[in-house]
């Protein structure tokens, strides 16, 4: 099986398993506010099914290594996922411009942008232009 | 209240130093978003949404608007001086602008995409105020099952924003309408997939979903491509990219008025039909241009007239598609469909009523859309030639400060966390989405109108009282958008059709040359 058709495969068991999850909550409903749910869970696995029958129809003799989603690649991007959830929960601890403050000179730090000076005067720019915007012009209580 | 009075009490909240502070931050911010490619229009609004729900409703939505027609204007400077189109609308452009500019002819690139944005988005926002009040009153013959109706054309356009994969682009647009399903129903009030959490009794927020799905998935898209060595847009000097004078001579303006007048009316019309968009629009008025030209080999080498037909069709679909967005509530392309969401948190409905009730307001929206597409002009002429100095500015820069932006963007709605925490679980389905190759676009429009579609489909059947074809048949009305529904679902095919014509005879030109 080729990378494609394998991803494809691995991605319609997972949304199947959600849908199949979501479907049988719906008989927890009075068959009233079940009814809409159900016919968009009934669409998205029939619409499921059929891509995974089109994505095995057409990916599915190839055995090349090129495409499909490799964990290497999405490595980086989830690293940076999870350092943007400890932000948020930074933000919740201290108020966003501490957690803004940590968040920007982390980033830039860790993706190389040098020398610290510019790092500092524009975390100290982007604080003051928020600060400006959200706190004394739109009145939004973030500290 | 008369047309006149609403049109002085429009130009009163327009003339405003918050209407034209936030115009002016709208124009930059869109020019600014749109030139950046990876970044855009929908996901410039999708970031402003959030600063409109702290301002009235006219400044608001004027800024919204503003972002809008100067981001697709904005892609076009790039894509002029660097051969890459900021934003997809721009690709046409990109066939003769870069040639110009390799032609030393840089800055006389920009200046014919200005001058044809402008008067694109201009003559599509004049469009806008002579059509749209018209075409409201048609909403007043419209009951429940019309609305169920014009829902399910609305959702016809999935087909246009599906990108490659239609089945992935249905999935998405399906799953939007699950999303849209959480929370309490309207008529019993029973939550649905709340999972005990009072907080998503009243449905998921669509601004932070929004948000996620287009600002936090785009950065951790931007961390991958810079773990794959791209560093920023541009690596090389932008120096000698903008050289000479931005304003063509009187005989080149005489050259490519008709063309942009022509592509403006194409324009307006592509962008009033709903499963259309800028980029469609650009390339169905680039081959029209080229096959009415009397130089049509200059075409794909630097041509005046194609830069003049793709940029002022680009910008006049803009406003074309705000006409069935503010009249029926049919988001014209994705980026209206994210307005539609800040526009309806306003507590602004699509309908007669805008043009009537609220019509100082709507049509401070218009005259500001209007207001905005001359401004878009002006400082393109000034200062087109700094914006794409932005490109120069490292991913590694970009990336934290939209994180930053983002997560203030969600929790300022409702100073809520939870909204915070909504744009991240978006973010990350929004990430996986684009990965998987679903669009992202569809989701938002089954968000939006799932629960309309919902709403008064459980109206239309107490309504009909078990006779519903009986209902159907009564009413000319549902008929006539019955058959618009079906009409749309074909509109996508016919106008991609359409569109790959164009691209396939421009290769075919490059190819002989």
């Amino acid at each position: 099986m080729s990378p494609k058709a394998r991803e494809s495969l691995i991605t319609s068991v997972v949304l199947l398993a959600v849908f199949g999850f979501l479907f049988a909550r719906t008989f927890q409903m009075p068959s009233t506010p079940a009814l809409f749910p159900r016919m968009c869970l009934v669409l998205l696995i029939l619409l499921t099914l059929l891509m995974l029958c089109m994505d095995i129809r057409k990916h599915g003799k190839g055995s090349g290594a090129e495409g499909g989603v490799h964990f290497k690649e999405i490595s980086m991007p989830l690293l940076a996922f999870l350092a943007i959830v400890g932000y948020v929960v930074l933000f919740r601890l201290f108020g966003y411009f501490p957690a803004t403050a940590v968040m920007l000179v982390g980033f830039m730090a860790v993706l190389k942008v040098r020398p610290w000076r510019l790092i500092l005067a524009i975390t100290a720019g982007y604080s003051v232009f928020i600060y400006l915007m959200f706190v004394v012009w739109l009145k939004v209580s973030i500290l | 209240m008369t047309l006149t009075n609403m049109l002085l009490a429009a130009i009163a909240q327009l003339f405003t130093w918050d209407c034209l502070s936030v115009l002016i931050i709208g124009v930059v911010a869109g020019m600014v978003v749109g030139a950046l490619p990876g970044l855009s229009a929908s996901m410039a609004v999708a970031l402003l949404v959030p600063l409109t729900f702290r301002l009235a409703p006219a400044p608001g939505l004027v800024m919204l608007t503003a972002v809008y027609t100067s981001a697709i204007y904005g892609g076009s400077v790039t894509a002029c001086l660097i051969h890459t189109p900021g934003t997809p609308a721009s690709a046409a452009t990109a066939m003769d602008g870069f040639p110009l500019t390799k032609k030393g002819k840089g800055l006389k690139a920009v200046g014919i995409s200005t001058i044809a944005s402008m008067i694109g988005g201009t003559l599509s926002a004049l469009a806008l105020l002579v059509i749209a009040p018209q075409l409201a009153k048609v909403s007043l013959w419209f009951s429940s099952l019309e609305y169920f109706l014009l829902a399910c054309f609305g959702l016809t356009i999935i087909g246009s924003m599906a990108g490659e994969n239609m089945i992935k682009g249905l999935l998405s647009g399906a799953l939007g309408l699950l999303f849209g399903t959480v929370g309490m129903e309207v008529v019993t009030a029973f939550p649905r997939f709340t999972f005990g959490i009072i907080a998503l009794e009243s449905g998921i927020q669509l601004v932070p979903a929004m948000i996620g799905l287009f600002a936090i998935s785009q950065v951790m898209i931007s961390i991958e491509e810079l773990r794959g060595g791209r560093s920023k847009i541009l690596e090389g000097s932008v120096k000698d990219l903008a050289v000479g004078s931005p304003l063509p001579t009187w005989q080149e303006m005489k050259q490519i008025l008709p063309t942009i007048g022509f592509s403006s009316v194409l324009g307006i019309l592509i962008g009033i039909l709903p499963g259309t968009g800028c980029d469609i629009g650009s390339w169905v008025a680039y081959n029209s241009a080229k096959k009415r030209s009397r130089h049509p080999e200059e075409f794909g080498h630097g041509s005046i007239e194609g830069i003049a037909a793709s940029e002022s069709a680009n910008n006049a679909v803009t406003g074309g598609a705000l006409i069935p967005m503010l009249t029926l509530g049919i988001p014209g392309s994705g980026t209206c469909a994210i307005m539609l969401g800040g526009m309806m948190i306003q507590g602004l409905n699509p309908g007669y009523e805008l043009f009537s009730r609220q019509g100082d307001i709507t049509y401070a929206i218009i005259l500001g859309f209007l207001l905005a597409n001359i401004l878009m002009g002006v400082l393109g002429l000034l200062v087109a030639k700094y914006v794409v100095r932005i490109c120069v500015i490292p991913n590694a820069i970009l990336i934290p400060l939209i994180i930053g932006l983002a997560t203030i963007g969600a929790f300022a709605i409702q100073n809520s966390v939870f909204d915070v925490i909504i744009m991240l679980i978006f973010g990350f389905i929004g990430y996986f989405a684009r990965k998987l190759g679903f669009a992202t676009a569809p989701m938002i429009l089954g968000m939006i109108l799932g629960p309309m579609a919902e709403k008064n489909w459980n109206q239309v059947l107490l309504i009909c009282r078990g006779d519903l074809l009986g209902y159907f048949f009564k009413r000319p009305i549902s008929i006539v958008l019955f058959i618009m529904v079906l009409a749309g679902l074909f509109t996508p095919v016919i106008m991609k059709f359409f569109s790959r014509k164009a691209i396939g005879s421009d290769e075919v030109v490059s190819r002989e040359s």
